[in-house]
């Protein structure tokens, strides 16, 4: 059973002071749901400067259509996929330095060297992937949306979403675990 | 070490994640960032209320001028305008409506309707032109395209409202307003270059 780390309880009255405008309400909900946004914005665009662009176009969204969030479902899906949306709309615009960012994300990290094993290998392979691959293997693997949500997004069909993940998933494993059995995804990732 | 972290990520794959994505360390901002974030935020909101409130006086400045025009030109001894002459925009018209004679074309719904398609058009070409909006501009382009739609419902209920097709005229202007403006902006970036 996939948890996204939006997963977050948001109770019922926040959300309607939220919708009238209440500011400290606004900020609850953004100091809630900012790590999983920007995470998921990082993950997407793999640069944190549009990673921060994007969570904040997101919130500036969120914030002025809450009073379309009917409480239908859970508020965290419903922000989720402003998020995810802001992200995809973002990446569409075009490139924006994404493997120096990438570069300057692993110095930030400050990783024991004992990391760098399997995940930060991964990690850096997940780098590696067409904008388009990555985003559709992290909102079906990690997300838990479904071809026909991810088709949706993306306005294309089912089978192009079968694709992608197909493709990422192959290349992702073709990084991480080369024939040899050494790591290769530190010389793809360039 | 790789390997104990190897295994530990094949332990807990599954069909869904077959790769042990969801076993990634989680990443986070920077330190201070989120209160940055915040900030930029709430700046947007101010930034949009001070918007709304702006376009609210402006609609209503632009209806009274709207209405006076219109009253001036169904004056008794209002002239109806040439056949084939240049016309004054609604824009025009507001703007130069202290001067107002009684010649001035009488904007009627159909003509507004016109001009609101022959605005859209100009957009449309404009919205092209423009590739991807600074967050600054993006406020106002969702802010101006709301209250457009918010127009269209309430001329959808009263198609031939005058002050409606007026109201909307005078959104697309701001509209139009804002592309070009971002594009000057574009353009003296890349003449500073």
């Amino acid at each position: 059973m996939t948890t996204s780390p939006f997963d977050i309880p948001v109770d019922d009255l926040t959300i309607a002071r939220a919708q009238k405008g209440d500011r400290e309400a606004c900020g609850r909900l953004f100091r809630d749901f900012h790590q999983p946004a920007w995470s998921v914005a990082m993950r997407l665009c793999q640069c944190r400067e549009t990673a921060h662009e994007v969570t904040q176009e997101a919130f500036i969204t969120a914030f002025r259509r809450l009073k379309q969030f009917r409480g239908d479902a859970p508020f965290w899906g419903w922000m989720r996929r402003v998020v995810i949306n802001h992200a995809i709309s973002t990446l569409r615009k075009g490139p924006k330095g994404v493997v120096v960012e990438l570069e300057d994300h692993h110095v930030h990290e400050e990783a024991p060297q004992e990391r760098v094993g399997q995940s930060m290998d991964l990690e850096a392979a997940l780098a590696c992937l067409d904008e388009v691959d990555r985003a559709v293997v992290w909102l079906h693997d990690v997300e838990g949306y479904s071809h026909v949500e991810i088709a949706g997004m993306y306005e294309q069909s089912e089978s192009f979403s079968k694709t992608r993940l197909s493709r990422a998933r192959a290349k992702l494993r073709e990084l991480v675990q080369p024939a040899s059995g050494q790591v290769a995804v530190g010389e793809a990732g360039g | 070490m790789s390997a104990r972290i190897l295994m530990m990520n094949i332990s807990t794959q599954t069909s869904d994640d077959p790769l042990g994505l969801r076993e990634l360390p989680d990443i986070g901002p920077e330190a201070g960032r989120m209160e940055d974030d915040w900030a930029a935020v709430q700046a947007a909101l101010d930034e949009q209320g001070q918007v709304r409130r702006q376009r609210w006086l402006g609609g209503l400045a632009a209806a009274a001028v709207l209405a006076v025009v219109v009253l001036v030109a169904r004056m008794p001894g209002a002239q109806a305008p040439e056949m084939g002459a240049e016309q004054p925009s609604i824009v025009q018209q507001a703007s130069e409506a202290p001067a107002a004679q009684p010649q001035v074309a009488e904007p009627g719904a159909e003509e507004l309707m016109a001009m609101s398609q022959g605005m859209e058009r100009q957009l449309r070409f404009l919205r092209d032109e423009v590739d991807g909006l600074p967050p600054g501009f993006l406020i106002y382009q969702v802010e101006l395209q709301d209250l457009i739609s918010q127009v269209d419902d309430a001329i959808s209920l009263d198609p031939e409202s005058e002050d409606l097709w007026g109201q909307r005229l005078g959104l697309q202007m701001d509209l139009m307003k804002l592309y070009r403006s971002h594009l000057r902006r574009d353009h003296s970036g890349l003449a500073s270059l």
